[in-house]
């Protein structure tokens, strides 16, 4: 009788033992799936927005006595240009950008911000996958949760320039 | 002390039972770990239903107010003259114009002097509220550029912004 009882002792436990893994795997298994449902890049309008605004910004860059927007800034970074004042367009590019973003975008410890890639590059046409860089502003660690904007690419030279953002969160 | 074991004896159908109510456990744990996936996946398609329809309804409220022709600078889709939004500031004829509880403009970069406009300080100022106060917790802000002539430049400046609403803009218009 003693030998019975053990043997329903064991049994029990196996099948406690059983369940409990079974549990485990499942659990597992659903953080998995629930990880890969969620979308690693989503569009997001606000940074869409920030773009299309931040292209209509004036420099303090003039060509023959006319303030330069970010996008004919862009153009004349992208062919090496200098402002009257002497100083690099790409120079005040990247200090308007840096400025811009740095406003609006606060990286820091508790902000829910982690990170952010700012890019502006130059197409040979638009079916090209062969990007020229013109800037990249990179601030914080831009991994996992990301969302992205970009502007409407614009005509320069026989090519396209585009600017594009991603936000990681 | 002298510790007494007792040895109890369990029947056949005593074991049948408890391994019949692990199983039901068992199931149970089954269907609610089924049920929460189900679940997490719905909810989580909800919530991002909405939060898309809640951005999109920003945008498209602060593009109807940048794209209206008391606000529009001409030229831009996504700019505010802010000239005209500092005239609409107080315009007791404006009142119930734009059905928001609060609007306001406000610039981002560069850096300016932290003060509401007025016509003595424009535009070493930073913000205009045309309609309400400032006090109002659930406002949605875009960015918009701010335009506006400069005397300085003898041009056209631009800066980086934002437009602040709060409440239900009337979309008659």
């Amino acid at each position: 009788m003693r030998k019975m009882n053990k043997n329903g002792q064991e049994e029990m436990v196996g099948f406690v033992l059983i369940v409990v893994i079974v549990a485990i795997v499942l659990v597992i298994l659903l953080g998995i799936v629930l990880r890969q449902d969620k979308p690693i890049q989503t569009e997001n309008q606000d940074i869409n927005n920030f773009i299309k605004s931040s292209m209509e910004y004036t420099s303090s860059c003039a060509l023959n006595g006319q303030y330069l927007k970010m996008r004919p800034l862009l153009g004349a970074c992208y062919k090496s240009g200098n402002c009257d004042s002497g100083e690099k367009a790409c120079n005040v590019l990247n200090a308007s950008f840096i400025g811009m973003l740095e406003s609006s975008f606060i990286v820091k410890e508790g902000s829910n911000i982690r990170g952010y890639i700012f890019k502006a590059v130059y197409y040979e046409n638009i079916s090209s996958s062969q990007e020229k860089k013109i800037i990249e502003i990179t601030k914080g660690n831009c991994t996992g949760k990301t969302q992205i904007g970009s502007d409407e690419p614009f005509a320069q030279d026989n090519g396209i320039i585009t600017a594009k953002m991603s936000v990681c969160y | 002390m002298k510790t007494k074991y007792y040895h109890v004896k369990y029947s056949k159908a005593q074991l049948k039972i408890q391994q019949m109510a692990f199983v039901l456990v068992a199931i149970v744990v089954f269907f609610s770990i089924v049920a929460l996936f189900y679940f997490a996946i719905n909810l989580s398609g909800i919530k991002s239903n909405y939060e898309s329809l809640e951005e999109q309804k920003t945008s498209e409220m602060v593009r109807k107010l940048s794209g209206l022709p008391e606000l529009r600078w001409e030229g831009c889709s996504s700019c505010v003259d802010l000239d005209k939004a500092l005239l609409l500031k107080n315009r007791t004829s404006y009142k119930g114009f734009w059905g928001l509880e609060y609007l306001s403009v406000e610039v981002v970069y560069p850096k300016v002097e932290s003060r509401e406009c007025d016509k003595g300080v424009y535009p070493n100022c930073n913000k205009i509220t045309i309609v309400g106060n400032n006090n109002l917790a659930r406002t949605t802000s875009n960015y918009v550029a701010l335009c506006r002539w400069d005397q300085e430049i003898q041009g056209n400046r631009c800066v980086l912004g934002k437009i602040n609403a709060a409440g239900e803009f009337n979309s008659t218009r």
